[in-house]
């Protein structure tokens, strides 16, 4: 054996473990940090949450927007019977006077399209609406106009116009209010 | 034993703290598949997988498979010792020569035990070990030898 090598010997020799180092590993729990398999699922969850984070960043809006046709396209279709019946909204902003919120039809498109029937309570989103029958003056269709207050989260919607179980839905904003008209999709 | 593995992965990771989950991991393992008596070359070998798992998912360092090379044998028994850090010139070594060292000269296996543990042609062995001393020889020179002037101080002659 050459001086090196009894110098290497000698250096590795001098490296021991503590006694409490020793004894932890002869007699302890086994340590966490041991368990490959748990090691290799930290990086799994992290793209999980990754895909989680952008999932709710860049989904939300299309499901929102889906989930508002879906629903006043529900709501179309029951054709519940008005609370009031009246072609003034003056009366119906009187008789539905928890609605915080003027109930002047928009657009002199819609005034001058439709006829206004009467109107309900309902609800979008959770939030409380108003569900105004209308007639259309050319068709004669049933069609139902929905206002509720522009909410944040309905702030994010783009008009759009979705076509829902043979109900066609228009959705847009104008000031402070949130619009969606229910027709019936061959009413055109 | 355990002790013995603690060296080993000392030698391998260059590292105390390393080298202390190293031989923990490795001795759980092998209590967990049923190993009563744990032998030191199963050890070892545990050690050394275990090792070389952790450096491919860290990509830090390429436990490199060496070429069989010529055969150079270290057969001086009259060679002269190294002065300086050994500690800091091991470091400066890769791991599978600090491998090739601490079981050749700690451990005193022989060159053929060593082929059996690494998976390598005795040959292989026989001149990484010549060779990882020759570097601890070049590293020591360099650090005994003064260091030459640098250029800043040139500059102000």
């Amino acid at each position: 054996m050459s001086q090196l090598d009894k110098q290497i010997r000698e250096h590795y020799l001098q490296q021991s473990l503590a006694e409490e180092s020793l004894q932890s590993i002869l007699y302890g729990e086994e340590p966490l940090h041991s368990r490959a398999w748990l090691q290799r699922l930290i990086p799994l969850a992290a793209v999980i949450a990754a895909l989680l984070v952008a999932l709710s960043l860049f989904w939300k809006p299309t499901n929102l927007t889906d989930a508002v046709a879906a629903e006043i396209a529900k709501n179309h279709n029951k054709q519940l019977a008005m609370e009031i019946k009246s072609g003034d909204y003056r009366e119906l902003q009187t008789e539905l006077d928890r609605i915080p919120f003027s109930l002047k039809l928009p657009e002199k498109t819609i005034r001058s399209k439709f006829t206004l029937v009467g109107g309900r309570y309902c609800s979008i989103q959770t939030e409380l609406a108003a569900q105004l029958r209308l007639s259309n003056n050319d068709t004669g269709a049933p069609c139902t106009l929905y206002i509720t207050k522009l909410t944040d989260s309905l702030r994010q919607l783009k008009p759009t116009t979705r076509t829902v179980k043979e109900v066609k839905v228009k959705l847009w904003s104008d000031g402070q209010r949130f619009f969606g008209l229910a027709a019936p999709s061959d009413s055109e | 034993m355990v002790q013995s593995g603690y060296r080993y992965a000392v030698s391998l990771t260059h590292n105390h703290h390393d080298a202390e989950d190293l031989a923990q991991q490795a001795w759980y393992k092998l209590q967990r598949n049923g190993d009563e008596s744990i032998i030191r070359g199963r050890f070892f070998t545990t050690i050394r997988n275990l090792f070389i798992d952790s450096i491919r998912r860290k990509k830090i360092v390429e436990f490199e498979v060496l070429p069989d090379e010529e055969v150079l044998v270290d057969k001086s028994s009259e060679e002269p010792g190294i002065a300086g850090d050994l500690d800091f010139m091991l470091g400066r070594l890769k791991a599978t020569e600090r491998e090739l060292l601490f079981l050749h000269c700690a451990e005193g296996y022989t060159a053929e035990e060593i082929a059996k543990l690494t998976e390598r042609p005795r040959g292989t062995i026989l001149s990484s070990i010549s060779r990882a001393k020759a570097k601890l020889r070049k590293l020591a020179a360099k650090e005994a030898s003064p260091p030459s002037e640098s250029g800043e101080e040139k500059a102000f002659s």
